[in-house]
């Protein structure tokens, strides 16, 4: 019945017109950059979020959630339609949906997505009402060493999702954290970093750096790449799928959401890994494995099920712990941050509003979703045949405004030069961005949680393993250490990436 | 500009680079105990973890052989970042739509559309008006007013 009262409070903030508006807004807007390729969920997130600091939080909190799955369904429309995988998380839906396609199929292949990311949608957002406050629960006895071997783990699991070499994504999550300690040290007022300027005083702003690294670092290696031509279909007909094709796909997309919302809840698993191993199962269950890869409706059901089941759940460690597990779910701590709020578990109770609203918002965000792509997808189509020399400018000409309107200050726009700089650099090193991000958001926590779970423990480093809680997250650290090394699991690891890289 | 060394060499390079110049900055603050950690404890440990990092990666360029960087293409690189950097120097003396208009004409030059020239100016006058209306009157942001009108 409690549930019943806080799903109520819920849609009582999230149908207010305004934020009813401020998440349609921010669906919209995530669509329409999710459809063009090359700016994934995290760019369009980062980009847009100083236009979120002057609403108030569950407003602005409402808004980015609606950029986040509308720049991730949008992706899969650009998927099916161009073969061009928007963000990666659709990688997997171009293999069979763009075949679908070029059958005369797009119509069909484009209704199956977005119903299967609705039936998604509304049971992890079920999951998320019931298991997020029972884990909030949890979390108010975890301590200082608790967090810390908590955090430890999700940086760790972070590695996994990285592509490429391990080492290097370690190193761009120790080079995130020390960006972090840059600042004030808040225990003993020292500048730290702060080369003398004092508006460093209060540490680089977290949207500088994604906004340098993904939206300009991004731009830049785009244009270094040589246009290719794209061909995509521009017929979409018979749109509504047929009792036969739902029969089809209803199995898949069940079982995508499953495995895609427990994917989702890890650090690091996220909607990548959820979409390529709802593929590999569908296409080891069905009785005609050939299919795949020539157009199966369960190639495109499975993945776009998973991949919306995990970005929701991601949502579940992010609202109770205050732990990102992903670079979005980064972005979404450093915007409540922004707000003056702290992530964790007491934010249910602080601020219920939020909290409920968010969910409810999550909700209403997938039928959004829903109306705006099945009957507007003509729209989506001509917005693919905007060239792309038209768009990078106005990319950039956005990111200089949103890196200035921060704080309104100019040494923000160059700071973002200079991590787009190194954005590019670190590409064409083979360094991901995204573990850097999370180490700078983790970073002053982790060092908050280690000094005061030492200071408690008068300097006995024992206190991290004899704490039970802390005990298990680092055994888990452990396995997961030893599972990253594992040459076989490091073999298949490659191979799925490399094909998501292809 | 094609670079024929092995990425990992470099971002070893890179990581032991970093770590050494936090390390050397970060020598004036106080280290303090394990049970009272001062400001220099932290980016101490995470410097030298990085340093260690770096080794491995160089060593591994030396003993295994590795990616090499490839082809990087320095003009959108040198010439974009200069659009943004002369954003975040003129938006303040010169106000925003002079800004504006030279991030979207550098951004045009960096991905070689310069040409056809109407389209460019086109597009950076009618991208500022846009943004000035979003933006400025639309969301509220304040940017700068230019000095000319």
């Amino acid at each position: 019945m409690e549930l019943f009262n806080d799903l109520l409070l819920g849609f009582s903030v999230a149908l207010t017109p305004m934020n009813l508006a401020y998440g349609f807004l921010g669906v919209l807007l995530g669509t329409i950059i999710g459809v063009l390729p090359g700016l994934g969920p995290v760019a369009t997130i980062s980009i847009l979020l100083p236009v979120t600091f002057a609403l108030p939080a569950p407003a602005a909190l409402i808004m980015l959630a609606g950029i986040y799955y509308g720049a991730q369904y949008g992706g899969s429309t650009t998927a099916i339609l161009v073969n061009l995988p928007g963000e990666s998380s659709s990688v997997v839906t171009a293999i069979d949906g763009y075949q679908m396609a070029r059958k005369g199929q797009a119509g069909l292949a484009l209704a199956t997505a977005a119903l299967c990311s609705f039936i998604a949608g509304t049971l992890a957002t079920i999951v998320i009402a019931v298991a997020a406050p029972a884990l909030a629960e949890v979390a108010l006895d975890f301590g200082p060493a608790d967090y810390f071997s908590l955090m430890l783990f999700g940086l760790v699991a972070a590695v996994i999702l990285a592509h490429g070499s391990i080492v290097k994504a370690i190193g761009m999550i120790l080079v995130g954290i020390l960006l972090g300690t840059i600042g004030i040290d808040a225990n003993t007022s020292v500048e730290r970093f702060t080369f003398g300027i004092p508006s460093f005083g209060d540490g680089i702003d977290f949207a500088v750096i994604a906004m340098g690294m993904f939206g300009i670092g991004e731009t830049i290696s785009n244009l270094g790449g040589s246009e290719q031509g794209r061909t995509f279909v521009k017929e979409v007909k018979n749109l509504w799928p047929r009792w036969a094709d739902i029969k089809r796909f209803i199995k898949p997309a069940l079982r995508g959401t499953a495995l895609g919302g427990c994917l989702g809840l890890l650090p690091g698993g996220g909607p990548v890994l959820a979409s390529f191993s709802t593929y590999a199962l569908e296409k080891k269950l069905s009785k005609t494995p050939g299919e795949f890869g020539k157009g199966a409706i369960e190639g495109v059901a499975g993945p776009e099920a998973a991949n919306n089941a995990a970005a929701q759940t991601a949502f579940i460690p992010m609202l109770t712990l205050g732990l990102p597990s992903s670079a979005v779910m980064a972005l979404m701590i450093g915007a409540l941050m922004m707000q003056g709020l702290s992530p964790g578990p007491q934010l249910m109770n602080q601020r219920p509003d939020l909290f409920w609203g968010l969910i409810a918002s999550m909700w209403l965000g997938n039928l959004m979703l829903v109306i705006l792509n099945l009957p507007l997808v003509g729209i989506w189509v001509k917005l693919l045949s905007v060239p792309y020399r038209m768009l990078y400018p106005a990319i950039m000409l956005f990111c200089c405004i949103g890196v200035y309107s921060i704080h309104n200050n100019a040494l923000d726009v160059v700071l973002a030069a200079i991590f787009g700089g190194f954005g590019f650099l670190a590409k064409k090193l083979h360094c991901e961005p995204a573990p850097l991000l999370l180490g700078f958001i983790l970073g002053p926590m982790i060092e908050e949680t280690l000094r005061r779970a030492l200071l408690i423990s008068h300097g006995d480093p024992t206190v991290f393993v004899t704490r039970p809680i802390s005990l298990s997250f680092l055994v888990l650290t452990f396995l997961l250490l030893i599972v990253l090394v594992a040459p076989m699991i490091r073999v298949t690891r490659q191979r799925a990436f490399e094909e998501s890289t292809d | 500009m094609n670079i024929r060394l092995s990425s990992d060499f470099l971002t070893g390079l890179l990581f032991c680079g970093l770590g050494a110049v936090a390390i050397i900055i970060g020598s004036d603050y106080p280290v303090g105990t394990t049970s009272r950690m001062g400001a220099g404890y932290f980016p101490l440990v995470v410097s030298s973890g990085l340093i260690l990092l770096g080794g491995v990666l160089l060593v591994r360029s030396m003993v295994s052989e590795t990616q090499e960087v490839g082809e990087v293409d320095v003009r959108p690189l040198v010439v974009l970042l200069g659009g943004v950097l002369a954003f975040g120097f003129l938006i303040e003396d010169w106000g925003f739509p002079v800004a504006g208009l030279a991030v979207v004409v550098a951004s045009r030059i960096a991905g070689r559309d310069l040409k056809p020239w109407l389209e460019t100016a086109l597009l950076a006058v009618g991208l500022v008006i846009f943004c000035t209306a979003l933006f400025s009157y639309g969301l509220g942001l304040n940017l700068p007013h230019t000095r000319f009108w």
